[in-house]
């Protein structure tokens, strides 16, 4: 809590003369403390399974302990059977080993949140730059302005989980659908965050140095307004991802989403549910807390990145950014 | 007469000023051009679906009589524009068209499962906000001396950690993990599965269980709806109210930093006093989470409702496009959207009843 009256104008002056993307390269390096690289670790974790999870089954068999299973192996005597040795998890209803399916079943869930969550970053940021650089200069930019964004408002107002749904029903139940439904989801979100950005930096000083100075404009927004608008877009990616992550299970668990026998975390909660009710918990229990643990590690990962990015907005208002940050 | 005159007067004059300010006025003529593109939208979603509609909704075995007066019912034998017109014009007279899983009109369809799914959400919604704000303001103005301090910062760390689970579990997940515990292991609730036990429903009057239940003097179902909307309710609860609690602490301690909260602190005000001025000028985000949660919720609760086997208004969407009925799923989508916008509507309301520099 400083108190200092700022030179601010001067200070964004300097800031854009040396590195246009500062902000940004700042809130993404810094120096990790314990529970960042915990939350980052987790991150590699999920990484790592994405690439080797579904060989850990098939891998075990081979090391000869006689419990591996691949995750779509039907070991048909031993339908619903409790955790034990050669089932680490359990099997479920149609013997499949629960336990090579929950570290299979990463892999496709974090494809298809990647994808969507890129592809909706993609065209939403790029929406929404152009949305907030030509509202409220001449009228038509000002309508197609208005019209992208009260799309995306519109957009948003609508039952998204039917939404997907329905997309899904409409076009066939494909991986691909479901990335392009969530894409669909989650390109408000980024339109926005990204305008709202551009509105606050389109008046910043340096902005102005630039036009005068004869850049198109074209050279304005792609070197000089972009970069400096898509720090909170950036900032909201670990969220989007765990929302993706959590919305896919979700439409699998309809059975809307990724097709058996695939091994996907809701289409594995899908099959136990039943057992639940009966009391045989090992089927639905693991895939969810596998869920859980990774929607959870993305949320740390979103609440670390907002801390950062805190504390870039913080540095920039000071005179002396640089030493602040390293300060700490 | 008079006297009730005077009373409603003064209790409509907040809303009178309402309407005469320029923010309401042009947020209310808003409405308009969007409820016109959430029309377009669903028009054009029944276009998407592939092939030949007609084939879709009456499925394989039908004569080609049926499929062509089904074809004229729908008017799809026009301009697309003057089928767009049809499509406004049937909404406009309540006409939803018909579903042809129920084979029932959707209107009737609606009328059967919507307020039943709205008393469902807005108990959860409650009862939620009940928990969440309370623990919310504490956790979020800490008192920074005396005995309880300590417990105000174990409190906050712990809701702070609560708040990033519920945004991390799956609803679905966690309403069978409550049937496990609480039904298949413990036994203390009934068999989940629909709002009632078999033959305890009340008359059908308005569709709302609890009030059926109580204008019709029916104790029984009452106490069997209770016991199986206890589960539900507490799924909603936990993982909806996790963002409610996460905005109400955000706002609270945004605030607890501000100049008068400190000035207050140094003229020796209450921690209780503080803390309610602390609150009024918290609410306005805490509102918009719990409008952007209560708008979400109507279609929103729907795993929640298939796994509890509620015949509700989310469940009845999802089905109706698993069943290929598309028309159904169409008006769903409709019904949705302006239940979201209008919600939207009256959080904006509310914001300009809290700070009147927003009515300008």
């Amino acid at each position: 809590m400083t108190t200092t009256d700022t030179p601010e104008t001067v200070d964004s002056f300097a800031a854009s003369g040396d590195g246009r993307i500062h902000g940004l390269r700042r809130m993404l390096f810094r120096k990790p403390g314990l529970t960042t690289a915990a939350v980052y670790g987790g991150v590699g974790i999920i990484l790592l399974l994405t690439v080797i999870g579904p060989s850990i089954g098939p891998w075990l068999a081979d090391a000869g302990c006689a419990c591996g299973w691949g995750s779509e192996q039907i070991d048909s005597g031993h339908a619903l059977e409790g955790p034990s040795g050669t089932h680490f998890f359990g099997t479920d209803r149609s013997g499949q080993d629960v336990f090579s399916r929950v570290l299979a079943a990463p892999r496709i869930n974090l494809v298809i949140a990647l994808a969507a969550t890129a592809l909706s970053v993609v065209i939403g940021v790029p929406l929404g730059l152009l949305a907030g650089y030509i509202g409220g200069r001449a009228l038509a930019a000002t309508a197609t302005s208005e019209l992208i964004m009260r799309f995306m408002d519109v957009l948003q107002s609508f039952p998204l989980f039917v939404f997907a749904v329905v997309l899904v029903a409409v076009r066939g139940q494909s991986t691909e659908i479901v990335i392009i439904a969530l894409t669909i989801v989650n390109l408000p979100v980024f339109a926005r965050l990204a305008r709202a950005e551009m509105l606050t930096v389109r008046e910043q000083p340096y902005a102005d140095a630039a036009r005068i100075l004869g850049h198109g404009n074209f050279r304005l927004i792609f070197r000089h307004l972009a970069p400096n608008s898509v720090a909170s877009s950036v900032a909201t990616v670990p969220m989007v991802i765990g929302f993706v992550i959590l919305f896919t299970a979700s439409l699998s668990f309809v059975g809307a989403g990724v097709k058996p026998p695939t091994a996907e975390l809701g289409g594995m909660i899908r099959v136990g549910a039943n057992n639940m009710v009966t009391g045989e918990w090992w089927p639905s229990i693991f895939p969810g807390v596998a869920l859980g643990l990774m929607v959870l590690i993305f949320a740390f990962a979103a609440q670390d990145i907002a801390a950062r990015m805190r504390a870039v907005k913080r540095a920039e208002g000071l005179m002396s950014a640089e030493t602040s940050v390293e300060a700490g | 007469m008079t006297l009730i005159a005077k009373g409603l007067n003064a209790l409509l004059s907040p809303f009178k000023a309402m309407l005469s300010s320029p923010f309401i006025r042009r947020r209310l003529l808003f409405f308009l051009p969007q409820l016109f593109i959430v029309t377009i939208i669903t028009f054009i979603l029944l276009k998407l679906v592939p092939g030949d509609i007609v084939d879709v909704l009456l499925g394989g075995l039908s004569t080609e009589v049926q499929r062509n007066s089904l074809r004229e019912d729908l008017g799809l034998n026009d301009p697309v524009i003057s089928q767009y017109f049809t499509y406004i014009d049937g909404l406009v007279h309540g006409d939803l068209g018909k579903s042809f899983f129920t084979g029932q009109s959707v209107a009737h369809d609606f009328r059967d499962r919507l307020p039943a799914t709205l008393e469902f959400i807005t108990t959860a919604l409650v009862v939620a906000l009940l928990i969440m704000i309370p623990l919310g303001i504490r956790a979020g103005s800490p008192k920074q001396t005396g005995w309880t301090a300590k417990l105000d910062r174990a409190l906050s760390k712990v809701v702070t950690f609560y708040g990033l689970l519920a945004g991390s579990l799956a609803d679905f997940w966690l309403a069978l993990i409550l049937i496990f515990l609480f039904y298949a292991t413990a036994d203390i609730v009934p068999e989940p599965g629909g709002y009632f036990a078999l033959g305890a429903e009340p008359e059908k009057t308005t569709g709302f269980n609890v009030i059926d239940s109580i204008i019709h003097g029916d104790g029984g179902a009452l106490k069997s709806y209770v016991g199986h909307m206890v589960l539900p309710v507490a799924t909603l609860v936990f993982v909806y109210g996790g963002p409610i609690l996460k905005m109400t602490i955000t706002s609270m301690a945004e605030i607890q930093s501000s100049a008068y909260v400190e000035n207050a602190r140094g003229m020796g005000l209450k921690t209780g006093t503080i803390r309610w001025m602390q609150f009024r000028n918290a609410l306005p985000p805490i509102i918009t989470i719990i409008g952007v949660i209560y708008g979400f919720l109507l279609g929103g609760a729907v795993l929640v409702e298939r796994i509890f086997s509620l015949n509700g208004f989310g469940n009845y969407g999802v089905e109706s496009v698993l069943q290929n009925d598309f028309l159904a799923a169409q008006s769903f989508m409709l019904v949705a959207a302006i239940w979201v916008m209008l919600v939207y509507l009256i959080v904006d309301i509310a914001h300009a009843a809290l700070d009147p520099r927003i009515r300008l």
